[in-house]
């Protein structure tokens, strides 16, 4: 989307006079939103965004509607995604097939396509705001995702955008900036949880120029997806957040770093800059002000440890990738030497909502201790898979059960997984934990970036602590012992234990392990990285002991522990599992499953997942 | 400014570690990724201490910890030298044919790894590669690969063009892993494949130097580059006729 229409900005007065007369303009009464997010583009959306365009012309209704492509609107599990605003009429499952119909019925006559509505037959939900899924969040930082164009800076000026950056150059001194960041509580959204406005203003105090800033986009937790979805929705509230923070810190340049496996949020992120120039909000004399400041995008090269801050330095450096001492902090010692102040996308994303709305509006949302919202990205085990932004505070069961809507099949829930490789497991007795950095961290878990995974009575507990090891150990940089080592051998500890040849002492070993990696490594990705393992033998010892003595997997997961069975009391000789399997090894006649030969059976668990009464079990 | 170390009071100067200070005043921390003409790397771990930071107990690598007034450290604690313990039972397990492994650990009462045992020769302390990074200039290692597929290589595995062959990584590698071979006026660094011709001295004939290393020198050197004309024991031999002379003319009574 070109900016030929809009010219450079030149002071802050021609901003708010632009954006009032981007709103007063006249538009079409209706808007078709279609996601365009990287999950419901897999799912066709980009067709049905194609077909909306298509059947618009050709039903000669391109004044009355406007079709927008949008980024990510969250619900995942149920894309292609469709809102018909301003009503806020939610269709799911949407294929490029009922783009005409959509227009003709919904558009044009008010009436609805009810076989697109969320919902069982009778009891279908209308209104985007009205699903369990929306009803209990509070979308802060995921605000305009789905209300905005995100190639278009015209959207985002009309929704405010840039406001605040006029606002601070305007009123504020940059002390005042970081006293306002400060008070809000803002607190690192990328997983350390560090007071944002602290570190701008340790950076701030350090002497000299130039200074740097960056924005950490290297989002590398399997499952996670928070920062992608605002990248890729929203790139200019994070590109504001940005210019500032180089106002209250005093920078001179920033650097976008994406980790290379987000080629959309990149294109993304290239446009938005690029519009932002051509607009003067980057580059010299922003806004007429005395600001220059300008932002590189770097991608990053597939190494889950350029997340970590210093080892991010490095590789925007041309370095190799891996972590440095510290202290010193790059708030005091980062890019080339220099004061450099990092956050995560999130982080960013939210500075402008804090200076706009005030920091008291803020801190009044969430916990004592930490403040605002956070982006989750609730996957596994749940009905409702997809992104959710909730007040620090709410209840995982909350979260789980009443915005996520529960466990498919109504499996019973098992462990919650927070803070992705670096967390750890919840149980069900934890349910009723409220989501904070501290609550979190006493349970033994932490909030991590925000990935949420549900897990059900069929998930081993052992197998997932053996999961997470094998990724960090994949991704250690292999600098320091205690990792490069120490992870190797929990790993091959945890894969005998799974393959049936744990030993007495493993869990012993384990342990010990897990304190030196923890206590010895250089940086977060060793020291995190028992933590899934001392969580789950907190909460499961009971499963790795079952494993090593019992040489028995309750979940059926590893296979050479595994054998299973028919429960001739449960079974209602329905003939699915005898269909279901590959190998043929149940036998029986009339749909009246038998016997399971343990031979044949390759325990893939195609029956134990198909049968529909629980009749197949773990022997 | 004072520190207290195992709970002995020493003496520190601003920007010095804490491994310097303890080390002047005469306690052992031991160290197998330090060099004094090197920035620290803080990579083995060996050297971990405790101290207290923000009301929290770290353990934090004493090469690279810059000493603080008033600073309180334990170089030997219960979860130092758990930590410690641990690090050496990794290392012996991931090089039980290294020497200084072995007696290092050992000094800490470690004889047995209780791991699966390789059989690597390389601890990854990375002294060759911030050596010729660093005080060499030539950058002809660096670290390739990841995690435990981590090693010391040149560019693709290949015979580094950039080496001087000048054996500095042979000299500071602890482990042995890196060796130079010479042989009929070649000399070889091991294991990277480089070969260097060598230039011979004009007056013992002996192969001193390599080719590139001369030249490299001769270009830092200036015109300082003559003391570079022969090998060091011609040299030195050459040096000592001339102080003989010296002493002998001395104790020659002066003739008035």
């Amino acid at each position: 989307m070109s900016t030929a229409t809009l010219e450079r900005i030149e002071s802050i007065q021609a901003l708010e006079n632009l954006v009032e007369s981007l709103r007063s303009r006249p538009r079409a009464g209706t808007v078709v939103s279609v996601c365009l997010g990287t999950g419901c583009t897999a799912g066709g959306a980009i067709e049905v965004y194609e077909a909306f365009k298509n059947a618009a012309e050709q039903l000669g209704m391109t004044d009355q509607v406007e079709i927008k492509g949008t980024g990510c609107h969250g619900f995942c599990e149920h894309g292609p995604l469709v809102v018909v605003l301003p009503e806020g009429i939610f269709y799911n499952g949407v294929t490029a097939e009922d783009a005409p119909e959509i227009l003709e019925k919904t558009v044009k006559s008010g009436k609805l396509v009810e076989r697109l509505l969320y919902g069982r037959k009778k009891e279908k939900i209308v209104h985007e705001h009205d699903l369990p899924f929306y009803k209990k969040q509070q979308r802060l930082a995921l605000r305009l995702n789905g209300r905005i164009d995100p190639r278009s800076i015209e959207d985002y000026l009309r929704e405010g955008g840039y406001l605040s950056l006029a606002k601070v150059l305007h009123e504020y001194t940059p002390e005042r900036v970081i006293g306002e960041i400060t008070r809000s509580g803002l607190r690192g959204r990328g997983g350390g949880g560090f007071p944002t406005g602290r570190k701008w203003h340790i950076c701030r105090q350090e002497p000299g120029t130039p200074k740097y800033i960056i924005c950490n986009g290297d989002e590398g937790d399997p499952g996670a997806f928070m920062d992608r979805s605002i990248m890729e929705a929203n790139p200019h509230a994070v590109l504001e957040g940005m210019i500032i923070g180089a106002y209250a810190i005093g920078a001179q340049h920033g650097f976008m770093y994406v980790r290379a496996e987000y080629p959309l949020a990149v294109r993304t992120f290239q446009t938005a800059i690029s519009q932002a120039r051509d607009l003067g909000l980057l580059g010299e004399h922003i806004l007429g002000s005395g600001l220059s400041f300008d932002i590189t995008i770097e991608r990053g090269a597939g190494a889950f440890v350029c997340g970590e801050e210093t080892a991010l330095i490095a590789s925007i450096e041309g370095q190799r990738g891996s972590p440095r001492q510290k202290p010193p902090y790059p708030a005091q010692k980062g890019l080339w030497g220099r004061p450099t102040n990092i956050n995560n996308v999130e982080t960013w994303a939210t500075v402008p909502l804090i200076i706009e709305k005030g920091p008291e509006w803020f801190s009044a949302i969430g916990t004592e201790t930490s403040k605002g919202t956070k982006v989750f990205s609730l996957v596994g085990k749940v009905k409702n898979t997809g992104l959710v932004e909730v007040p620090m505070g709410m209840t995982l069961r909350e979260v789980i059960f009443d915005i996520g809507g529960g466990l498919p099949k109504n499996r019973e829930f098992k462990a919650v997984q927070t803070g992705g490789p670096s967390g750890g497991c919840l149980p069900a007795e934890l349910l009723d934990l409220k989501v904070d950095f501290e609550a979190l961290a006493r349970a033994g878990s932490i909030m991590g970036s925000g990935g949420m995974i549900v897990m059900d009575d069929r998930t081993c507990m052992v197998d997932v602590a053996r999961y997470f090891m094998s990724f960090l150990a994949d991704e250690s940089c292999g600098k320091c012992t205690p990792c490069r080592e120490g992870l190797k051998q929990m790993l091959s500890i945890l894969e005998r234990i799974c393959e049936g040849q744990g030993q007495e002492r493993d869990l012993e070993k384990l342990q010990e392990l897990c304190a030196a990696v923890r206590g010895g490594s250089l940086c977060g990705l060793g020291g995190t990285a028992p933590n899934p393992v001392l969580s789950t033998l907190k909460h499961f010892r009971h499963e790795y002991e079952e494993h090593i003595r019992d040489k028995r997997c309750r979940a059926g997961i590893c296979k050479s522990l595994t054998s299973f069975r028919i429960d001739e009391d449960k079974c209602i000789a329905c003939g699915r599992c005898m269909k279901a399997c590959p190998v043929e090894a149940i036998s029986g006649k009339d749909k009246q499953p038998e016997a399971i030969d343990q031979d044949k059976c390759i325990r893939c668990r195609a029956c134990f997942d198909d049968c529909p009464v629980d009749a197949i079990c773990v022997k | 400014m004072k520190v207290m170390i195992d709970g002995k009071p020493c003496s520190a100067e601003p920007g010095q570690t804490v491994l310097e200070v303890a080390r002047s005043a005469g306690i052992d921390i031991p160290t197998l990724c330090h060099h004094g003409a090197l920035a620290p790397f803080s990579a083995c771990r060996v050297c971990l201490v405790a101290v207290e930071r923000n009301g929290r107990r770290m353990l934090l690598p004493s090469c690279s910890l810059d000493v603080e007034d008033e600073m309180v450290v334990e170089t030997t604690a219960e979860d130092v030298d758990a930590v410690r313990t641990m690090i050496l039972r990794l290392l012996l397990a991931r090089c039980p044919g290294v020497e200084k492994v072995r007696e290092l650990a050992a000094r800490y009462g470690v004889t047995q790894s209780g791991f699966p045992e390789g059989d690597d020769d390389c601890i990854l302390c990375g002294l060759c590669v911030r050596l010729c990074s660093e005080l060499v200039g030539v950058h002809a290692l660096a670290f390739a690969n990841r995690g435990v597929d981590c090693l010391v290589e040149t560019p693709y595995g290949d015979p580094s063009e950039v080496c001087i062959g000048c054996g500095a990584c042979a000299e500071v590698c602890p482990t042995g892993h890196i060796v130079v071979r010479e042989s009929e006026g070649e000399r070889e660094i091991v294991p990277f494949g480089t070969k260097h011709k060598l230039v011979a001295c004009p007056e013992c004939g002996r192969g001193y130097v390599t080719e590139k290393q001369l030249a490299f020198l001769e270009q830092k050197l200036g015109e300082k580059s003559e003391i570079l004309g022969g090998c060091p024991v011609c040299k030195g031999r050459r040096r000592a006729e001339e102080l003989q002379k010296v002493y002998e003319s001395l104790s020659t009574p002066r003739r008035n």
